[in-house]
C-alpha cells in the first residue's frame, strides 16, 4: 500500500518520474489497479478469479523447481519422482504443492466459471472475456493430461493410453493422427519427453498469454456482479462510477483475506491429506508403468470425469468422442445461446433457476459417474444426466427469450 | 438463489456419501485398519526388525537407505546398517538402499514370480490391506494353507512361527508395528509433514486473522 | 454519520499484515532454496571412500574419485620428504596459512604421516588436474620433482605446496582422510567422523 502513496500526486519520487518517461507504469497501475472502478458488491463467487491467478503462480513456480530433479525418460521417470520425494532437501513438499495444486486449479476454475453462468457474466460485452477465459480452461485441461502422463505409474500411462485412443476414433486418419501424436505405437519414452516438453514450456507460455489476454478484455468492459447491473451507467460529478470502488486498496486487501483461507484450506490437504483419498494421487499410480498389465480400473482424475462419463455414456466410439467433444464447445457459445435481456440469476424467471440446478446435479453426478466402473444401471444413469447436460444449452435457447424476469435495481444491492 | 445453493449442498452430501461407500467395496472381506502413527518412533523401530527378521529376505525396498531410515527412526548410521544386517549379507554400508540379497530367478523358480518391492506397497495397497493380508492367512486342517484376503497368493505366511509363539493381541500388536514401517517407508517425509503441518496451518490462521481486519477496516469507507 | 478513519489503526494494521507476509513469504522461500543443496543421493554418492595401499610402491601415486573429484595418494620417499625444507624461500605460502586443509595436514609435509600424501588433484588456479612429475629436472632445470599443471604453468612442490611467480594462488587442497589401518585410508572422513 506504500506504492500507492508514492504513485499517487505530486510526491512521485524522481525514479519513478524517470521510468514513467520511458514506461507506462504508473498509467498501467491506476488503470488496472489503483483506479479500476470495480463493483462494490462482489460475494464470495469473486474470490476465484484471483485464486486462479494465484494457483497458476504456484504452479508455474513448483513445476520450474520439479524439473530440476524431474527426469523426462522412461526409464528414470517414475524413479526420479520418488528421488524428488525422498532425496531432494523439501522435495516431497514442492511435489505436493504441484500435485494438489492441479486439483485445486480446477477446483477454482469450476467456480469460477459457475460464478460466470450464474450471473451472466458471458453476456454482452463480455463475450471475449467468456471466450478467452474458455480457451484457458481448454489449454488447461491439456496441460493437466500431459503433466499427468510424467511421474510414469500405472494410471499415468493406461489414462494416457485410453486418452489417445480416442482419436482413433476419428474416421479414416484416426489411428494415424493416434501413432502420430504417440510418435510411437504405443506410450512410450518418446511420448513421454513430447509430453514434457509440451507441459513444462509450450502450454504454459500459451496460458500464461491467454490469461494476459482474458485480464485485458475484462479490464476493457469493467466486471460484471451479482446484480448484472451496468455500474457504469450510474455515475457521480467526477465521472466515477457510483457503485464502483477502486480495486486497490479494496479489493486487494479482500483477496489477501480470500487467499489466506484458501492457503489454510490448501495446506491441510498437503499437509494431512494429499493423496485427496484417491482423487489428486491415485494409488495405482504408486506403481511404474507396465505396458503389460493394465490396472484393473482405470479412470482419469477426478476433473475430467464429467467428460469422461459423456464419453462412456455413448454407445458408439466416434459419437462419444464427438459428445464429449460438444460438452465443452456448448460452453464456448453460451453468449449467444443465452437470450435473455437479465444477465443475474437475481433477477432471472423460474426456468433458468431450474434449468441451471439440473445442469449442475448432471454435472456432478456425470464426475461421480466417471470415477466408477461401468455396469448397465451406472451407465443408464450416464446417459440420462449426458441427456440433461446438453438439455441445459437446448433449454436455455428456448426459454431464455420468455423469461418472466424481476425489475432490476438502479443501483447494486448488498 | 439460497435456494439453488442449498440444492447444491445436497447433491454434494449425498454424492459424497456414496463415494465414501463405494471405498470400501472390491474385497473379499472388509479391511481392517491398525492404530498406528508413523510419530511413534518405537513402533517404527520393532517394525524396522520385524522387516529385517521376516521380509527382507524376499522383499527389498529399493527406495529407502539405510541412513535415511536409521535418522529417522533415531539409530545412528551403524546401529541402522546391524538392523537391517542382511544387505549385501552383512557387508552393508549406510549409504545402502535396503535391498534383499535373494536372486531374483531363484525367487521366480521357488514362488513363481519375484517378489515385488514394498518401497511404495503403502501407497499403492493402502495401510489397511497390509494389516488384514498378513492376518488373514489360514491353515486348514489337511495342512494347506489359503489366505482370504488374497487367494492365491504366491507368498507363504511367513509369520505363522510369531503368529503361533504369540498371544493374538501381541501378534496383532506385531503386524501393526511392522506395517507402521511399511507406511513410513512409502513416504520416509511423513512423520516431517505431519508434524510441520500444525505450524504451517498456526501461521495461516494467524494470516487470516490480521487480513481479515485488515479488510473490515478498509472497507468502513465502503458505504 | 460517517465515522472518521481512524488513520494510526490502519496504519498497523497495514504494517502487520505486511510483516507477517513478508515472514510468511520467507517461509515459503526456504524449501525453494534449500532444494538446491546436494540431495541424500549426491551426499550418499560422495560418501568416505576406503584405498589400500598395501600395492603402492615407493615413489608411485593412485588416483581415487572421491566426490567426483580426483584424490591422489603419493608414497614418498624419505629424500622427497627430507627436500621440503630446501624448497621454502621460493614458495608463496610454504606453512599453509591460507590454503586448504585439515588442521592435521597443517605442516611441512602436509600430510598425516610423511609417507603418504593424500591431495585432490583440482589445480586452485582454474580446476586443470595438475600432473605428478617426480623425477627431478623433469620441468626445468632447476625442477626438484613435484606437480605440474600443463595448463597455465602452475608448479607444486611434493606436498602440494604452490611456487612463486605462478597462477595457482594457494597450495593444493587436502581432503579430511584417516588411516583405518598401516595400509587402509579413508578419504572423506576425519577421526572426527564424516567431512
Amino acid at each position: 500500500m506504500s506504492e500507492q502513496k508514492n504513485l499517487d500526486g505530486a510526491s512521485n519520487g524522481r525514479l519513478l518520474a524517470w521510468i514513467d518517461e520511458r514506461f507506462p507504469l504508473t498509467q498501467v497501475w491506476n488503470e488496472h489497479v489503483a483506479q479500476y472502478y470495480a463493483p462494490k458488491n462482489f460475494n464470495f463467487f469473486y474470490f476465484f478469479g484471483a485464486l486462479a491467478l494465484l494457483v497458476l503462480v504456484n504452479q508455474l513456480v513448483t513445476g520450474i523447481w520439479l524439473t530440476m530433479s524431474y527426469k523426462p525418460d522412461a526409464q528414470e521417470a517414475f524413479n526420479s519422482v520418488e528421488y524428488i520425494m525422498r532425496d531432494v532437501d523439501w522435495g516431497w513438499l514442492i511435489r505436493y504443492m504441484h500435485s494438489t495444486g492441479a486439483s485445486a486449479f480446477f477446483v477454482v476454475i469450476y467456480f469460477h466459471m459457475f460464478r460466470g453462468i450464474m450471473y451472466g457474466s458471458y453476456q454482452k460485452p463480455r463475450e471475449l472475456v467468456w471466450i478467452i477465459g474458455m480457451l484457458i480452461f481448454l489449454v488447461l485441461m491439456a496441460e493437466a493430461f500431459m503433466g499427468y502422463l510424467l511421474p510414469w505409474g500405472q494410471m499415468s500411462y493406461w489414462g494416457a493410453q485410453v486418452i489417445i485412443s480416442l482419436f482413433g476414433a476419428i474416421p479414416f486418419i484416426g489411428e494415424a493422427m493416434a501413432t502420430w501424436i504417440r510418435g510411437d505405437f504405443v506410450i512410450s519414452d518418446v511420448t513421454l519427453n513430447r509430453f514434457f516438453a509440451l507441459h513444462v514450456i509450450a502450454l504454459p507460455l500459451v496460458l500464461v498469454l491467454l490469461v494476459y489476454l482474458h485480464i485485458v478484455a475484462l479490464h476493457k468492459v469493467g466486471s460484471n456482479n451479482p446484480d448484472g447491473i451496468d455500474i457504469k451507467k450510474n455515475k457521480n460529478e467526477q465521472g466515477l462510477p457510483k457503485d464502483g470502488i477502486p480495486f486497490h486498496p479494496y479489493y486487494s486487501v479482500k483477496d489477501m483475506f480470500g487467499a489466506s483461507v484458501f492457503m489454510f484450506l490448501f495446506a491441510v490437504v498437503i499437509f494431512f491429506w494429499p493423496e485427496g483419498g484417491g482423487f489428486f494421487l491415485e494409488a495405482p499410480n504408486f506403481e511404474p508403468a507396465d505396458p503389460m498389465k493394465t490396472p484393473e480400473h482405470i479412470a482419469p482424475v477426478w476433473y475430467f470425469t464429467p467428460f469422461y462419463a459423456i464419453l462412456r455414456a455413448v454407445p458408439d466410439k466416434l459419437l462419444g468422442v464427438i459428445a464429449m467433444g460438444m460438452a465443452i464447445m456448448f460452453l464456448f457459445v453460451l453468449p449467444w445461446l443465452d437470450r435473455c435481456k437479465v444477465r443475474s440469476i437475481r433477477y432471472r424467471g423460474w426456468q433458468f433457476k431450474a434449468n441451471l440446478s439440473l445442469f449442475v446435479v448432471s454435472f456432478l453426478v456425470l464426475g461421480y459417474l466417471g470415477t466408477q466402473a461401468p455396469t448397465p444401471f451406472l451407465t443408464l444413469l450416464a446417459q440420462i444426466f449426458t441427456f440433461t447436460y446438453f438439455a441445459f444449452f437446448v433449454i436455455l435457447w428456448l426459454t431464455s427469450p420468455m423469461e418472466k424476469t424481476k425489475p432490476l435495481p438502479e443501483r447494486v444491492t448488498g | 438463489m439460497k435456494q439453488l445453493i442449498t440444492n447444491l449442498l445436497a447433491a454434494a452430501l449425498l454424492l459424497s456419501a456414496t463415494l465414501v461407500q463405494a471405498g470400501g467395496g472390491a474385497h473379499p472381506i472388509p479391511l481392517e485398519s491398525p492404530k498406528i502413527s508413523v510419530l511413534d518412533q518405537s513402533s517404527l523401530q520393532r517394525g524396522a526388525d520385524l522387516y529385517a527378521q521376516y521380509c527382507m529376505g524376499c522383499h527389498s525396498m529399493k527406495y529407502l537407505r539405510v541412513n535415511r531410515a536409521a535418522r529417522d527412526l533415531g539409530w545412528s548410521d551403524a546401529e541402522g546398517v546391524a538392523h537391517f544386517q542382511h544387505i549385501r549379507n552383512g557387508q552393508g554400508k549406510p549409504t545402502d538402499m535396503i535391498e534383499t540379497t535373494l536372486n531374483p530367478l531363484t525367487a521366480k523358480q521357488a514362488f513363481g514370480k519375484v517378489p515385488p518391492d514394498l518401497s511404495l506397497e503403502a501407497r499403492l495397497r493402502g495401510t489397511d490391506w497390509i494389516y488384514t493380508f498378513l492376518r488373514s492367512y489360514e491353515r486348514a486342517e489337511d495342512g494347506s494353507l489359503t489366505n482370504k484376503l488374497f487367494p492365491g497368493v504366491a507368498m507363504p505366511h511367513i509369520l505363522e512361527g510369531l503368529q503361533n509363539s504369540l498371544p493374538p493381541v501381541e501378534f496383532d500388536a506385531a503386524v501393526a508395528d511392522l506395517v507402521n514401517f511399511i507406511d513410513y517407508a512409502a513416504e520416509p517425509a511423513k512423520p516431517q509433514r505431519l508434524m510441520m503441518g500444525w505450524w504451517v496451518l498456526g501461521f495461516l490462521a494467524l494470516l487470516i486473522v490480521l487480513t481479515y481486519l485488515l479488510k473490515k477496516e478498509f472497507w468502513r469507507d465502503v458505504k | 454519520m460517517t465515522e472518521p478513519v481512524n488513520q494510526k489503526r490502519r496504519n498497523f494494521l497495514v504494517a502487520a499484515t505486511g510483516v507477517v507476509g513478508a515472514v510468511g513469504a520467507t517461509f515459503v522461500a526456504v524449501p525453494f532454496v534449500a532444494s538446491w543443496k546436494p540431495s541424500e543421493k549426491a551426499q550418499a554418492a560422495g560418501a568416505p571412500v576406503d584405498v589400500d595401499l598395501s600395492a603402492l610402491a615407493e615413489g608411485q601415486m593412485l588416483t581415487v574419485e572421491w566426490r567426483g573429484k580426483p584424490v591422489w595418494v603419493v608414497r614418498r620417499p624419505q629424500a622427497s620428504v627430507d627436500a621440503l625444507t630446501g624448497v621454502r624461500d621460493k614458495l608463496r605460502d610454504p606453512d599453509s596459512a591460507e590454503s586448504l586443509q585439515p588442521d592435521f595436514a597443517k605442516n611441512e609435509y602436509r600430510s598425516l604421516k610423511p609417507e603418504y600424501l593424500v591431495m585432490v588433484g583440482v589445480c586452485t588456479h582454474l580446476g586443470c588436474a595438475p600432473l605428478y612429475k617426480p623425477n627431478a629436472g623433469a620441468i626445468s632445470a632447476d625442477w626438484q620433482g613435484g606437480f605440474f599443471c600443463p595448463c597455465h604453468g602452475s608448479r607444486f612442490d611434493m606436498a602440494g605446496r604452490v611456487y612463486k611467480a605462478v597462477p595457482a594462488p594457494t597450495n593444493l587442497e587436502v581432503p579430511p582422510y584417516r588411516f583405518l589401518s598401516d595400509t587402509m585410508v579413508r578419504i572423506g572422513e576425519n577421526e572426527q567422523g564424516v567431512a
